[in-house]
């Protein structure tokens, strides 16, 4: 990755990924108030909106950040940008 | 040239010493199980459990100093993801987090979940977004890195004075809580309790500075966790039946409500827009558990999660665990790693809520005056409980709960051995401790770095460099106690404004400094300038009473309004002045690649290797 060529793909890729991720994010944050509005209900034992709320909004992040993590890697591996610059 | 792969680590023997400490640790707590039973005084059990815990990080930290400058400063950059994410878990999260949202989930129920949310949205966004960028460029402080990236050391100046004050805040609220908490429990002076957090702190942070903070960080973390997670489990065992309080909890929410409408819980109509905190003083529970929004609308629910998303994204203490990974891959799996193991705290909070809140409904309201259980009379005597004690029974119109109390009162309520209340202080004073820690040597290396040595070289006079950083984190460590005896704050509210400050005049030019190349050095300027002059200028209004009192909700409309102002002038700024130079931005599409050695251990290998080249 010394070239400016090799960058801009491997750029592009990288802010696509962002930008899905800060999407997730976005749904996570938006999920409790439409759950709470839209959802009646309740599944293991507790109101669906609430269930969205905590473990819905929680494991959207923490998939989220898992697979940001595996992908980046992924992107850096085949763009060769583990190397040393 | 091979792809890097993760680098030496810290000690080829990382799980055989969390093993140890969780085992040492474990055997100490079941020796004062099976001593509470034979009769032995409380006292003496409390002080063994607490001692024990003090002693294994004390020792750690010990056992761990260093006088190298490399390893005080970035740990010789070897501490690997997993490892360092236990540590930097329960410093942002601290004892105050741990404490006062596990009583907003009592008091607030639904309405206390934005402030989980923020601190989860905080972790993704600063995983995506900032630490691999920071860490590329391997600074050792957050100023330093945005001295570095703009170029500019009044800009490095400016940007270590706002950090500083927001961490002063967080650590003088740790250690508050910490006192407060344990001088109450134990019944002893604060200042007894300030002087054992000060010893505790130069030993597991002045010792070897980031090596040494590494070490206690995983072990206090990995204490704290097991001292929260272990008597909640066994409280829902108790009522549900089941091992896994995150999920079980279900199971009684149907009584929960019955309960809730005898005692005459009524769902809330009236939404304010701005959120109020609830004071650590004792309150009355006001709303059913489960009913959303009812203590705010969605405006302040999305200011919330704002708020704290923004100040955890920014925090200078992941940037500073940043910088002691050993490359990227080590990063990403520390923030994965943090946001797993933050996930499971923030999911346990609501269950000891809603266990506490559960106890408290079915097994105090109601009851008669002169049959109220001893246990509780301990905790009015704390000043954490009061109920009128003139009426023939227990009423939930008068019984008020403080918030930082709850996370001890379920063990206690639930009538599990004292133990296991002890356990839980011992957890929230780990966090504390791990926090404070994590907060001191953040707080020493940026005054250090970015404010006393802004006009000094990175290379030479690294002994003097050290024994400096080392000299302040032993005063700070006395500072930050001496404030938690003497300054009259809500350790929360601090916390908030900690993070607000934080969020407020770091986080947009952190993130535009990767993601604009456009952005300059003035437009970065105004922004750390105005974001601090409003959160800090607000947050003096709100601490002096002028809003209306503390908790008035205030903090949330000046980060937000803050975070949005300075974004906007950061932009129009940049725009209109000149554009950056081609040097930096070079430095920018190096950073944009983040694999592989740090550009400031490139800049200063390449300067040593010039001045050993023979003339």
């Amino acid at each position: 990755m010394r070239h400016r060529p090799h960058r801009r793909p491997y750029w592009r890729e990288t802010k696509r990924l962002a930008v899905f991720s800060l999407c997730s994010a976005a749904v996570a944050i938006a999920l409790p108030v439409v759950a709470t509005r839209m959802a009646s209900g309740s599944l293991l034992g507790l109101p669906i909106g609430y269930l969205a709320a905590t473990l819905g909004c929680i494991a959207i992040c923490l998939l989220t950040v898992a697979r940001f993590s595996v992908r980046q890697d992924e992107i850096d591996q085949w763009h060769g940008a583990q190397e040393d610059i | 040239m091979a792809m890097s792969q993760i680098g030496p680590s810290l000690s080829p023997r990382l799980g055989s010493h969390l093993s140890i400490v969780t085992s040492l640790f474990a055997a100490i707590v079941f020796l004062v199980l099976i001593f509470e039973q034979l009769g032995t005084g409380g006292r003496i059990l409390q002080l063994a459990m607490i001692g024990g815990a003090a002693l294994t990080i004390g020792a750690t930290g010990l056992l761990t100093a260093s006088r190298r400058d490399w390893a005080f400063r970035v740990a010789d950059r070897r501490v690997p993801g997993a490892f360092a994410s236990i540590g930097l878990t329960i410093s942002l999260l601290g004892a105050t987090g741990i404490a006062s949202l596990s009583g907003l989930f009592f008091l607030e129920g639904f309405d206390a979940l934005p402030y989980a949310i923020g601190i989860i949205v905080g972790l993704l966004v600063s995983a995506v977004l900032v630490q691999p960028y920071v860490r590329k460029d391997g600074a050792p402080t957050l100023a330093g890195y945005i001295g570095r990236r703009f170029e500019s050391r009044l800009l490095r100046l400016l940007a270590g004075i706002a950090i500083s004050i927001a961490l002063l805040l967080i650590l003088a609220a740790e250690l508050k809580l910490g006192v407060a908490v344990a001088a109450r429990r134990l019944g002893t002076e604060p200042w007894a309790i300030a002087v054992a957090f000060f010893l505790m702190l130069a030993l597991s942070v002045a010792s070897g500075g980031a090596r040494s903070q590494a070490w206690t960080g995983a072990s206090g973390g990995m204490l704290s966790l097991i001292s929260i997670i272990v008597p909640v489990t066994l409280v829902s065992i108790l009522l549900t039946n089941l091992p896994v309080p995150q999920l079980s909890y279900g199971v009684i929410s149907d009584s929960l409500a019955g309960l809730e409408s005898r005692s005459g819980l009524a769902r809330q109509t009236a939404a304010a827009i701005l959120p109020a905190v609830p004071p650590s003083s004792p309150s009355l529970l006001t709303k059913p558990f489960f009913q959303p929004f009812a203590a705010y609308g969605t405006t302040g629910y999305l200011l919330i999660i704002v708020t704290i998303a923004a100040g955890v994204a920014a925090h200078p203490l992941i940037a500073q665990r940043s910088a002691t990974g050993s490359n990227v891959l080590a990063v990403r799996r520390m923030m994965a790693w943090t946001a797993f193991i933050a996930g499971l705290v923030l999911l346990t909070l609501p269950a000891i809520g809603i266990f506490a809140r559960y106890i408290v409904l079915s097994g105090l309201v109601g009851l008669p005056i002169d049959q109220v259980p001893s246990w509780l009379d301990g905790f009015v005597a704390a000043g954490w409980v009061s109920y009128d004690g003139q009426g023939p029974r227990l009423s939930l119109d008068s019984l008020a709960l403080a918030r930082d109390s709850v996370l001890l009162l379920l063990p206690a309520a639930s009538g599990l051995p004292a133990t296991f209340a002890d356990l839980a202080l011992v957890g929230l004073l780990a966090a504390a401790l791990t926090a404070a820690s994590a907060h001191v040597l953040a707080l020493a290396s940026t005054i250090g770095e970015d404010i006393l040595l802004t006009w000094r070289e990175e290379t030479g006079a690294e002994t003097a460099r050290t024994a400096l950083l080392r000299a302040l984190t032993v005063v700070l460590a006395g500072l930050g106690c001496w404030m938690a005896v003497s300054v009259r704050a809500d350790p929360f509210g601090l916390l908030l404004w900690g993070l607000a400050i934080i969020g407020a005049s770091i986080l947009a030019p952190v993130v535009m400094s990767v993601w604009w190349k456009r952005i300059n050095r003035w437009g970065a300027m105004l922004a750390v300038g105005a974001g601090f002059g409003i959160s800090g200028s607000m947050m003096l209004l709100d601490l002096s009473g002028a809003s209306g009192g503390a908790g008035s909700g205030l903090v949330f409309a000046a980060a937000v309004m803050a975070l949005a102002l300075t974004t906007a002038a950061a932009i129009v700024f940049s725009l209109l002045t000149p554009r950056p130079e081609k040097r930096i931005l070079d430095l920018v599409r190096d950073m944009r690649v983040p694999g592989g050695e740090t550009l400031l251990d490139r800049e200063l290998r390449l300067q040593r290797a010039s001045l050993r080249r023979p003339v």
